[in-house]
């Protein structure tokens, strides 16, 4: 099963929010979507399972549009982050409903494990979502993505408000339910070093634009940070990709990634680090540093 | 219309009605404690009336809310839009067609003048129901689109239907009086035929249209 977006636009205004994403999500994965604060993250996941209309682009479930297609909307579930203001009314409902009308429209809900979870993060099901605090709207989230069983399973910043017990929770639940069942989860997240174990690829919007989708350790594999004196810097990175120029006075920091086959020159006196995959983000989507 | 589409929709439809009970019962209620004992039959045949006009009530706030949180949660749940549409509009139907037999039911049941009455107005009472439900979509998409003209739109119903309320309450024993002194009865009808064509049909439209174009922001 294939979930493949092509020439996917979508604009308010003069806003391109996402610009032109050709993507293919395959079953099978954990997919980690990355960008800065307004990079369309949150748009691009609304396009995909067909909760905002397209300015223009089509989304395919194995060859088949998506929107208004209920038999293929019933394989995919977004569970964003709740907004409770008082302008969706949603706060009204009480937890139990609104795992109740859930359990109505994804078709192969899982009415066992969403009991299991709610006891598991002690969730109050008879209180309001307005009484519940961020950590436990985002347990709600989870419980909803998870129970919902829907092959192509779509979590916005599922961990914001968690804390450090809880996510780790959340990430061993993720993967045991990956373990089990092979579903596709592509979690959208700030909070890049935690992910990083769990996720298999990595996709990195930048301003609307898909900059990058690749498998993370072939990611790690590539990317190294090269420090030193600049025109040492500039002679062992020569005709490398290189990304993020951090200048000091007169040392440099660079960020290359190594297309196969390639290599630093390390004859040079520079030092050449691995990097995180934080790291390799900030590099992408950093602004250039010169101090 | 899919099952499970159909099972939300029946439930929130059972829901709306038994907001229309409460509010029947609690109008009953107020209506024998003030009433002398041998007018009692008298309001208890009003029930449909009181029903009707909580259902009414309930359809109003509803399908106000309908629009706000539960069109968007049901998409947000993978539902179509066509889906979401059919079944707002069966739930409607529903509810007013359920509000309508047991009303038809309870003045079979209870034959007498009020009933006789009652019977006849049963088409109009439809009618206010329907258009209830028009005009409570139309304040949600209202609302939806400007917040504040909304609210003023909501506010000024509700005042409206309070007041209507409370007069038919306090003048509970006379109430299919009431009605029929408001003039020829087909002609009320007619009137509240035209109304509802010309508001449900904008209803239907936008909240067509709107729903194809929305967006899921919870």
């Amino acid at each position: 099963m294939k979930l493949q977006c092509t020439d996917l636009v979508k604009t308010y205004g003069t806003l391109h929010a996402v610009d032109h994403i050709a993507l293919t999500l395959e079953q099978g994965k954990i997919y980690g979507l990355i960008g800065r604060n307004g990079a369309g993250k949150t748009t691009l996941l609304s396009l995909l399972t067909a909760q905002n209309p397209a300015t223009a682009g089509e989304v395919t479930l194995d060859g088949a549009p998506v929107w208004e297609n209920r038999e293929a909307l019933g394989h995919l579930c977004f569970s964003r982050e709740l907004n409770i203001s008082p302008e969706t009314g949603l706060g009204n409902l009480k937890v139990k409903e609104y795992l109740r009308i859930a359990s109505i429209y994804y078709p192969h809900w899982d009415a066992g494990m969403a009991q299991e979870l709610t006891e598991l993060f002690c969730l109050p099901v008879k209180k309001k979502l307005q009484k519940l605090s961020k950590g436990m709207l985002s347990m709600v989230t989870i419980i909803v993505a998870l129970a919902s069983k829907a092959d192509f399973t779509f979590l916005d910043e599922p961990v914001a408000g968690l804390d450090v017990v809880a996510r780790d929770q959340f990430y061993k639940l993720l993967l045991e339910e990956y373990s089990a069942t092979g579903r596709t989860f592509v979690i959208s997240t700030h909070i890049i070093e935690e992910a990083a174990d769990v996720l298999e690829e990595v996709i990195i919007l930048r301003e609307g634009k898909l900059l990058m989708t690749e498998n993370v350790q072939d990611l790690l594999d590539s990317a190294r940070y090269v420090s030193g004196k600049a025109d040492e810097v500039d002679a062992a990175v020569r005709g490398l990709e290189v990304h993020h120029a951090e200048s000091m006075g007169r040392s440099k920091g660079v960020t290359v990634l190594l297309k196969p086959g390639e290599a630093v020159d390390e004859s040079r006196e520079v030092t050449v680090q691995p990097m995180s995959l934080q790291k390799i983000f900030v590099a992408l989507c950093g602004e250039e540093v010169q101090v | 219309m899919k099952g499970r589409n159909l099972r939300f929709w029946r439930r929130y439809a059972l829901e709306l009605l038994a907001v229309g009970l409460g509010v029947a019962f609690f109008c009953l209620v107020v209506s024998a404690l003030g009433a002398q004992p041998e007018a009692l039959p008298g309001v208890l045949m009003c029930t449909p009336y009181y029903l009707s006009m909580g259902c009414a009530f309930g359809l109003i706030l509803c399908c106000f809310s309908i629009h706000i949180s539960y069109l968007p949660l049901i998409l947000a749940m993978g539902s179509t839009r066509r889906e979401a549409f059919w079944g707002f509009l069966w739930c409607r139907l529903l509810v007013v067609a359920a509000a309508a037999v047991l009303s038809l039911f309870l003045w079979l049941l209870l034959p007498g003048d009020v009933a006789r009455d009652g019977l006849t107005l049963l088409p109009l009472l439809v009618l206010l129901m329907l258009l209830a439900a028009s005009l409570g979509s139309l304040m949600g998409l209202l609302y939806q689109r400007w917040r504040g003209l909304g609210i003023l739109v909501l506010a000024v119903l509700s005042g409206v239907v309070g007041a209507g309320a409370s007069i038919t309450v306090m003048s509970s024993s006379r109430g299919a009086a009431l009605f029929s002194r408001l003039g020829p009865l087909g002609a009320w009808t007619a009137v509240g035929a035209a109304l509802w064509l010309l508001l449900g049909a904008a209803d239907l439209l936008l909240t067509r249209s709107t729903l194809r174009r929305r967006e899921v922001k919870l």
